[in-house]
């Protein structure tokens, strides 16, 4: 394939993958999840007040946020705002650039155009980037097209504007998310992979580089989180997520769902990629690639990286090396007595990539949207904030917390910005019993404890918590529901 | 290149100025009323070695024992600087490295803790530090009697010491100089010392260890040792000392104050050894040397914050004073608290069964059994034992009518044993 018509084609992947996810975006004129609602409240602080948020009142009942939230995306976010629905476009160019990056790294490793092509193409449609991003102002949406792209750029080291280009990164990629450590830490692997092969040596920039990009990682890192390192120790890895949470987001995972969320093609076709990398192939691209794919997934298994962190890395890392088994098999085919069905082949592969990525990606971004926040979650939420005074605190689930202080713009118990809470274990398995129990005088304890005045229960919390409603004295004399539209409710605490 | 004497004089000073003024910072920073930060040191003003040297310096000088109990370790601090820095120059290792070692050692965490605060390795080190200099001065009668002086200030300083001059015999073949140290471990029985457990077992300061090593120390010594690595086992002596101290500090975390020694030294050869390697990139090589050494500093200063807000805040020293004036009773609370308590003129007890009863029968057998008429409960501790729920003994305190509030401020509340409920 001509370069000119591999890069008409990469635009033309790029544009689908930006309609693809605008199309969905718009179908609501709200946001996928409610941390999303949360990163809108510091756009706007940002832009009223300049400053990251240091305080705020109404997150967990009001605590401090300095270096909780990384603002940079939000500062980037707020910028760009003057753009009609930024909140909506700009995280999906973000995103839709991982498609590029993609067909670099897959470019450079297998020299074929339509194999990197096809393996862009997989990465624009991936559940495990998806599901994470898809109407969601989510930070991923921009580091990870970034760390990709340091990974090319370590890849192509030794030419100058890459070397400058990766010490920039450098920079950035660590003051944007922690996820700069993975980088850091895929790099420690590759380093390793190439010492356990006698015929294999890094080149001197690329060591410099690297040994360049872990100490700043970590400097950079320490200085931000300096204080939750010296509160939490090495537990900070788990950016203090509550034991429970991490045990069931385990417990739910089996293999087929994670086959699935990373997609069944390049999962498969991935993996053989990797066996190829790692005996035949035995490059430096390929061993910094396959690196990529192997730090997250040693994270996860000594329990350091969340399951959700992990796919969003794995899934392009395997779509990338699936063009090595792809180049394979044309090659393969060129070789072979079927050699004038070529063409045919690489059109077979695009069509099972479209039929086991594309049309699911449709359906997964169909669930995505249908888990937007409802009319009537609205409505009930905006009900409350309007006829409660501003100090009161309402319950809900951690994935709703943030609901509550958008909407409701009212104090909540518990939401999924984890770092520096004291007792969140403690904390996360209250609210859980204060849905889950059948007795009124466990339900009141709890709300005693954190001066709960609202508890808010939408079919959401229900599914979350797997009840179909308050088991405990509905309106009895202590808990009154006070605001029910659709299968949505909110009770009052009167004792 | 051996320096002029005029060079070193000015070295020396400028070391001097810079440990006085890093090592006062803690207490600078730290609000004028409070003590001395950590625990140790209020073991230290009571009972052992220390306490018996802050009060012979005191009634021979005038000057208030914590004031004394703050200056001392700044003067040990600045001795060890300078033996350290002799040691390493008689040692004919190279000038730069010799300075930089000493500035690494400078703003390392375990320095600024041993230095820092009240502290009984910082006797020894300045003792072992002294040995050797003497021993390389070839005054070896003054050097082994250092050793001899160690054990006063604690058994397991005291073995470490002598692990080391096993090594450095060996080495020199002056295997006498050992068998001639190794008599002072008798005192080791003979001397009443107790040692003291560690709060705090995290090896890494950065991570929160109290006694740990700054990681960018920890990341460059690997530089160092990997320049020292190329000439294979010519220096077999600087790894098994670092193998023994590693493994030393599996048993008490406070060995990890005289690995820290070995590992500045390395650290600057780190360093050294990489702004002397050739770099392909002069822009890397100039902003990693820029990083290393701002990481270094950072990691310094971040524990001088951190000591400076380390506990006992001023709820705790109020307390502290009102235990001294109530009657004469058992105190019981979490074994961290035993030398602020101590400190009071109370009796500590600790039983880690009781934090978790729910039962009183139970509670109360340990109580009497245990004699304690008061329980020290604070903030901390509540967040750390009972994970701020109200359970175990802290619902018992609350909700039985055994216990009454004797005393209650923002941290700490002392709790009193009521005899006729």
């Amino acid at each position: 394939m001509k370069p000119r018509k591999a890069i008409i084609l990469l635009l033309l992947i790029f544009l689908v993958s930006i309609a693809f996810r605008l199309y969905f975006s718009f179908q609501t004129e709200y946001y996928s999840d409610s941390d999303s609602f949360f990163h809108i409240r510091y756009i706007g602080h940002i832009k009223e007040d300049y400053k990251p948020m240091n305080y705020d009142p109404l997150s967990f009942g009001g605590r401090q946020m300095l270096v909780t939230q990384l603002p940079f995306f939000d500062y980037i976010l707020a910028g760009l705002s003057f753009i009609p629905h930024a909140y909506k476009i700009i995280p999906t160019v973000f995103i839709s650039l991982t498609v590029i990056v993609s067909y670099l790294i897959a470019l450079k490793l297998t020299e074929d155009n339509t194999a990197a092509l096809l393996s862009a193409l997989m990465t624009a449609f991936l559940p495990s980037i998806l599901t994470p991003t898809l109407n969601k102002i989510s930070v991923f949406s921009l580091i990870l097209p970034l760390a990709l792209y340091m990974v090319y750029c370590l890849i192509r080291i030794e030419e100058e504007s890459f070397l400058n280009q990766f010490v920039i990164l450098c920079f950035i990629l660590p003051i944007i998310h922690p996820l700069a450590l993975l980088v850091s830490a895929s790099f420690m692997i590759y380093v390793i992979l190439v010492a356990s092969e006698p015929d294999l040596k890094i080149n001197s920039l690329r060591k410099e580089a690297i040994i360049f990009s872990i100490f700043l990682a970590l400097l950079i890192e320490f200085i931000i989180y300096k204080k939750a390192f010296l509160a939490l120790g090495f537990s900070i890895v788990w950016q203090n997520i509550p034991s429970q949470m991490l045990s069931e987001q385990l417990e739910q995972a089996n293999l087929l769902e994670l086959i699935y969320s990373v997609g069944i093609i390049p999962f498969i076709i991935g993996i053989v990629g990797v066996i190829f990398g790692i005996t035949k192939d035995k490059t430096h691209p390929m061993l910094i690639t396959i690196s990529v794919a192997i730090a997250p997934l040693a994270l996860l298994a000594l329990k350091m990286f969340t399951l959700s962190n992990t796919l969003i890395v794995l899934g392009p890392i395997l779509a990338i090396i699936s063009a090595i088994t792809m180049k394979k098999f044309f090659t393969y085919i060129r070789i072979t007595k079927f050699s004038r069905y070529e063409l045919l082949s690489k059109y077979l592969v695009l069509a099972l990539i479209t039929l086991t990525i594309i049309i699911p990606a449709w359906s997964t971004a169909g669930q995505v949207i249908q888990g937007t926040i409802t009319k009537d979650e609205i409505t009930v939420l905006e009900q409350i904030g309007r006829e409660t005074s501003k100090d009161m605190v309402i319950a809900s689930s951690a994935e709703e917390g943030h609901y509550v202080t958008y909407f409701a713009k009212r104090k909540n118990v518990i939401d999924k910005t984890f770092l520096y809470i004291p007792n969140i274990d403690s904390r996360y398995n209250d609210i859980k019993t204060l849905y889950t129990t059948i007795a009124d005088s466990e339900a009141l304890e709890i709300t005693h404890k954190y001066g709960i005045n609202y508890i808010y229960l939408s079919h959401r919390t229900k599914k979350i918590f797997g009840i179909r409603g308050l088991k405990y004295d509905p309106d009895g004399k202590c808990f009154r529901k006070v605001a029910n539209v659709g299968e949505v409710e909110v009770y009052k605490v009167r004792c | 290149m051996e320096k002029s004497r005029f060079t070193r004089s000015v070295v020396k000073l400028l070391l001097i100025i810079i440990t006085v003024w890093i090592l006062t910072w803690p207490y600078i920073r730290r609000p004028e009323n409070l003590l001395l930060s950590g625990r140790e040191p209020y073991y230290h003003l009571q009972e052992g070695t220390l306490s018996f040297i802050l009060s012979f310096l005191n009634h021979y000088t005038g000057v208030s024992i914590i004031l004394l109990a703050k200056a001392v370790p700044v003067i040990l601090g600045v001795l060890c600087i300078l033996l350290f820095y002799e040691v390493l120059r008689k040692a004919k290792l190279n000038y730069g490295l010799v300075l930089l070692s000493s500035l690494i050692l400078i703003i390392s965490p375990s320095f600024i803790y041993l230095f820092g605060t009240l502290n009984a390795y910082a006797f020894t080190s300045v003792l072992f530090l002294l040995a050797f200099h003497l021993f390389l001065e070839k005054k070896e009668v003054l050097g082994l009697m250092m050793f001899y002086l160690i054990p006063f200030f604690g058994p397991i300083s005291a073995i470490i010491a002598l692990l080391l001059l096993l090594i450095y015999s060996l080495k020199n073949k002056k295997f006498r100089l050992f068998l001639i140290a190794l008599p002072s471990l008798i005192m080791i029985y003979l001397l009443p010392t107790r040692i003291l457990p560690s709060y705090n077992n995290i090896i890494i300061s950065d991570f929160g260890g109290r006694y740990g090593l700054g990681i960018f120390i920890i990341l460059l010594s690997l530089f160092g040792l990997k320049y020292l690595w190329d000439k294979k086992y010519r220096h077999l002596l600087i790894y098994l000392i670092i193998l023994s101290l590693c493994a030393f500090s599996f048993f008490d975390v406070k060995a990890l104050a005289f690995l820290n020694f070995i590992l500045v030294g390395l650290a600057a050869l780190g360093l050294i050894s990489l702004s002397k390697e050739e770099w392909k990139s002069v822009l890397i090589k100039q902003l990693t040397l820029l990083i290393m050494i701002y990481g270094l500093i950072f990691s310094g200063l971040s524990y001088i914050n951190f000591l400076s807000q380390d506990l006992p805040n001023q709820e705790i020293l109020d307390m502290i004073e009102y235990l001294k004036t109530v009657p004469e009773g058992r105190v019981f609370s979490h074994g961290s608290r035993e030398p602020w308590i101590e400190y009071s003129g109370k009796t500590f007890v600790t039983d880690k069964n009781l934090f978790y009863t729910n039962k009183i029968d139970q509670a109360m057998a340990t109580i009497n059994s245990k004699k304690i008429r008061y329980l020290w409960i604070d903030s901390e501790m509540e967040t750390k034992i009972w994970g701020g729920e109200e359970q175990g003994l802290l619902f018992l305190l609350e909700y039985s009518k055994n216990f009454r509030k004797n005393k209650i401020n923002d941290y700490v509340t002392l709790w009193e044993v009521v005899e006729n409920p």
